[in-house]
């Protein structure tokens, strides 16, 4: 199993993953700075904020547009932030209230504007001092408060004065060849970092002094390649890790995460790694007799149900409520779909034409 | 409010009359030359030498066969007309932008690399290339039409066939076969190899021609040019299956401006290929087809002249005569390739005996003294050659003066001088800026998106490299950037592009931003346009302004993107600069 799933991994980090028992150099795994994060902003995904409500980040031409919907998709509208190039990808953080998208950086546009939008309001542009990482969870607007990953490995918060940075790989784990990708938060003071790397270092960090210290996640250590941004709230909360096997699997925490119990294993999936969670609800797109499937679970990971075949090319899972949600799948154009059965039933949804084509001539001066 | 297309002249006429001028005295030249060797072979015997050496046929024939003589004279003439079609006015500053440009953007990479060195080239010096080109052209055309034979005569006619690949390849892009849309009707695989095919039929001994094996070879060509037409309108990726694809050519002909009676067969025709394009494609593969293989196996007269009819037809009505629009430069591929036909048709097969019957077209130049021969040959050989290389060996030097005043393709142009439209905003340290308080310096004044990932880094970093390499001098200049990026017009945003692309560390670096209204106002003073599309960067035109240090502007720097592929901008702006502060 362990070889056939390493065969079949398209994402770098995956293969990466699997490198690691073959190439005795740390350096040669994660020394360069192309290792794409797991779950890559470049990639087709989706953000719910209700049941019928959200955004989804596809690709139309050569740029990235955000696309909002209120009722399910059956209609959505552009609200692609304007002015400024895309085709590296849109990094967001949404709720109901508030959203904020990153303009992922690339080429000569090396440090990545931000736009933070409250409400139906307008976009309001402000500039990183450095790149966002291409990973979706790498920015996060939460309780009042704009943080985000910077491809220079630094947690930075935006203030009223300018960007301050909270953490960095240079204080987390200075000596692992730490990429951190990921950053959330519960409240206010409690936050997590989660990152990639060679085995061994914790792989994700958490703080509950609002980002003045931060301490590893022990269970994230080991044999953890990379572990996913976390999913939960309050005290509980579940947070996917991967391991250099090529097997990813839930840790969940009761107590804040004091104590972690690790669940069951699947093998990863042949693309991005596509998972959603609802309270102790995880489902889980793995691999079956060398295909994908989506796997469910009701006791947050513990055990699996096989719930069938998804769309091929998944890359984002979003579950809105009882064993339904939406899905988007890679390809030319990036497929829509709506979620039923707890995860055995895939319908497609029709966007309008010119989702495919508006960011096909993007301007340029 | 006045913008930059209000301000700046247009200075096409200027290199136009320049290019007349030059011309002129390229003439003058080459006729003063033609003129010494014709007097000089009179007295000096190695000149007449020379010149028997040059015009004396190896053959014993009297007459040159009627067939090879029209082609001959009909080439010459259509050298000439491609050499009057690269003087047209808009030739010394549209060689580059409108007809090497387009053919390098649909081209792979490599082409661009390729013909770089003659963009660059050309852009530096539009009036001595565009006069070069001119003079060759024109040059071969007379040295074909009076070099019946001798080996003047077979120079010419290998010069035209190593011209002609060098247009085929630097001008017609390979005759567009490396992007999709090369069609018959276009003129693919490029008008000039028929050029090439009728000068290489031309070297055939005359006795071939006595004996039709030179006309075989001409009409046979024909057929398998034919014959490539209508592979070219068969092939899928040649998009001539298509509405866009066939109706292209008879679209773009009905819009040039022509006589109504040229023009409305072509528009009906247009609307037909629009309506039913795969029924005109077929058609016209048909034709060709049927004409390919026809005149493959038979030349008699009524064949030739089906041939001839579908190359006239079109020339009309799908090449427009290969001359409108002011930017051809060539009569396209119909009429040669009907020129080359001709020469096949059977009354002008005849014997030496007939030539006095021959077309009037043909020039009888064994009737002129020899003496004014040698000395057109010697004009021609003069604008071919000597004209030609006299104008190359200037242009490795500084660019012409008439392309420092405006290159073809961007560069550096003189505009009146007005007062600056005054402006208050904020730089990239908070400080505000006014165009009254930069008095005294000389100021340069350009338009970037802070968020831009495409020409404004380049061009901010060429402004540094600029300033670097002005030393003392740029204590006495002020280098301004307008924000134009509605959204992105924060402090912190022009700090950041500052930070990101090396100008941080001018003192003399200014990257103003303010409220987009405002900003709006002084992009419009200054004749700058912006467009906000739905997705992606801004779009909005480039341009450099030069103000004096009274606060007038001196001068203008057109289309920066240009600027880039010439790899000058840094130089054109430190050089104006040095200029402005003599």
């Amino acid at each position: 199993m362990y070889h056939t799933a390493c065969a079949a991994l398209s994402t770098t980090l995956l293969a990466t993953a699997c490198a690691n028992h073959g190439s005795p150099s740390p350096a040669a795994r994660f020394g360069g700075p192309t290792v794409a994060a797991p779950l890559p902003a470049t990639s087709p995904y989706l953000a719910v904020t209700g049941t019928a409500s959200g955004y989804a980040i596809l690709p139309s031409g050569g740029s990235w547009v955000l696309l909002q919907t209120s009722d399910g998709f059956a209609h959505v509208v552009n609200r692609t932030p304007v002015a400024v190039e895309t085709d590296g990808g849109l990094i967001g953080s949404f709720a109901p209230g508030s959203a904020a998208v990153a303009v992922g950086a690339h080429d000569r546009l090396v440090r990545s504007p931000v736009l933070i939008a409250s409400g139906a309001s307008t976009w309001t542009p402000t500039e990183m001092p450095d790149a966002v990482v291409d990973a979706r969870a790498a920015v996060s607007l939460a309780s009042g408060t704009l943080t985000a990953v910077t491809t220079g490995g630094d947690v930075i918060a935006r203030t009223e004065t300018g960007w301050a940075t909270l953490t960095g790989v240079a204080r987390l784990a200075p000596d692992a060849r730490l990429r951190l990708d990921g950053v959330t938060w519960a409240d206010a003071t409690t936050g997590w970092v989660t990152g990639q790397g060679p085995a061994g270092p914790a792989m994700a960090y958490r703080t509950t002094d609002a980002g003045r210290t931060w301490a590893g996640v022990p269970a994230s250590a080991g044999t953890t390649v990379a572990a996913l941004a976390p999913c939960g709230a309050g005290k509980s909360w579940l947070l996917p890790v991967i391991d250099g096997a090529g097997t990813i699997s839930v840790l969940r925490t009761s107590d804040g995460g004091l104590t972690w119990t690790r669940g069951s294993a699947l093998p990863v999936p042949g693309g991005v790694p596509a998972w959603a969670c609802a309270g102790p609800q995880v489902w889980m797109a793995g691999q079956a007799s060398g295909a994908d499937r989506v796997f469910a679970s009701t006791d947050g990971g513990q055990s699996w149900v096989d719930r069938g075949a998804p769309p091929p090319g998944l890359t984002s899972l979003a579950m809105t409520g009882t064993g339904a949600g939406f899905a988007v799948s890679a390809g030319s154009p990036a497929s829509l779909w709506t979620v039923s059965g707890d995860g055995a039933h895939f319908a497609p949804i029709v966007l309008p034409d010119w989702v495919a084509t508006i960011g096909a001539e993007p301007g340029g001066d | 409010m006045p913008g930059p297309d209000a301000a700046i002249p247009d200075l096409g006429p200027q290199l136009f009359a320049l290019l007349l001028r030059c011309l002129l005295w390229a003439a003058v030249g080459a006729f003063v030359f033609g003129a010494s060797i014709s007097l000089l072979s009179r007295r000096v015997p190695a000149v007449a030498r020379w010149r028997e050496i040059l015009l004396t046929a190896p053959t014993t024939r009297r007459s040159e066969p009627p067939a090879r003589a029209f082609l001959r004279v009909s080439l010459g003439l259509l050298w000439i007309a491609t050499g009057l079609l690269q003087a047209q006015p808009k030739m010394p500053a549209g060689f580059v932008p409108e007809v090497l440009g387009p053919a390098s953007d649909s081209a792979p990479p490599w082409f661009g690399d390729l013909i770089g060195p003659l963009a660059r080239a050309w852009e530096r010096h539009p009036v001595s290339a565009d006069t070069a080109t001119v003079t060759v052209q024109v040059g071969l055309g007379l040295l074909l039409i009076f070099g019946r034979r001798g080996r003047l005569a077979r120079v010419a006619l290998w010069l035209s066939i190593g011209w002609s690949a060098a247009v085929w390849i630097f001008g017609e892009a390979f005759g567009g076969l490396l992007y999709a849309g090369a069609s018959w009707l276009t003129g693919a695989p490029g008008a000039v190899l028929v050029y090439a095919a009728a000068a290489s039929v031309l070297l055939a001994p005359w006795e071939r021609w006595d004996r039709g094996t030179a006309q075989l070879i001409a009409r046979r060509f024909t057929a398998v040019w034919l014959g490539i037409g209508a592979v070219l309108q068969a092939l899928p990726f040649e998009e001539q299956w298509t509405q866009d694809g066939i109706s292209e050519p008879f679209r773009t002909a009905a819009g040039e401006p022509q006589p109504a009676l040229l023009v409305r067969p072509i528009a009906r025709l247009a609307t037909v290929a629009t309506g039913h394009p795969a029924a005109v494609n077929a058609t016209l593969i048909v034709l060709l087809t049927v004409t390919a293989v026809s005149l493959w196996v038979s030349g008699r007269t009524f064949v030739v002249v089906a041939g001839l009819a579908l190359c006239a037809l079109t020339w009309w009505l799908g090449q427009d005569f290969g001359v409108f629009g002011g930017t051809a430069t060539d009569p396209n591929s119909a009429l040669p390739l009907a020129v080359l036909l001709a020469c096949a048709l059977p009354g002008l097969a005849a014997h030496e005996a007939t030539v006095r019957t021959a077309p009037t077209l043909i020039v009888r130049t064994r009737n002129i003294p020899v003496g004014v021969v040698a000395a057109l040959a010697s004009l021609a050989l003069g604008l071919t050659i000597v004209v030609p290389i006299v104008l190359a060996s200037r242009m490795g030097g500084r660019a012409d003066a008439a392309a420092v005043a405006a290159d073809s393709n961007g560069g550096v142009r003189a505009i009146p001088p007005r007062a600056a439209p005054s402006f208050r905003l904020t730089d990239q340290r908070g400080q505000p800026v006014s165009m009254s308080a930069l008095r005294g310096k000389l100021v340069l004044l350009t338009f970037l998106d802070p968020v831009c990932t495409s020409d404004c880094p380049l061009i901010g970093n060429q402004l540094a490299i600029a300033d670097s390499q002005l030393g003392p001098l740029a204590q006495q200049v002020e280098i301004v950037a307008i924000d134009t990026n509605p959204t992105f017009h924060l402090v912190t945003d022009v700090q950041a592009f500052t930070d990101s692309h090396g100008l941080g560390g001018l003192t003399n670096w200014h990257f103003l931003c303010g409220p987009p209204d405002r900003l709006q106002d002084v992009l419009s003073a200054y004749g700058i346009s912006v467009d906000v599309p739905a997705v992606g960067m801004i779009e909005h035109s480039e341009g450099m302004y030069f103000i004096g240090a009274d606060g007038r502007q001196l001068a203008y720097l057109d289309d920066g993107a240009a600027a880039q592929l010439t790899r000058t901008y840094a130089e054109q702006v430190r050089d104006e600069i040095r200029s402005l502060l003599k």
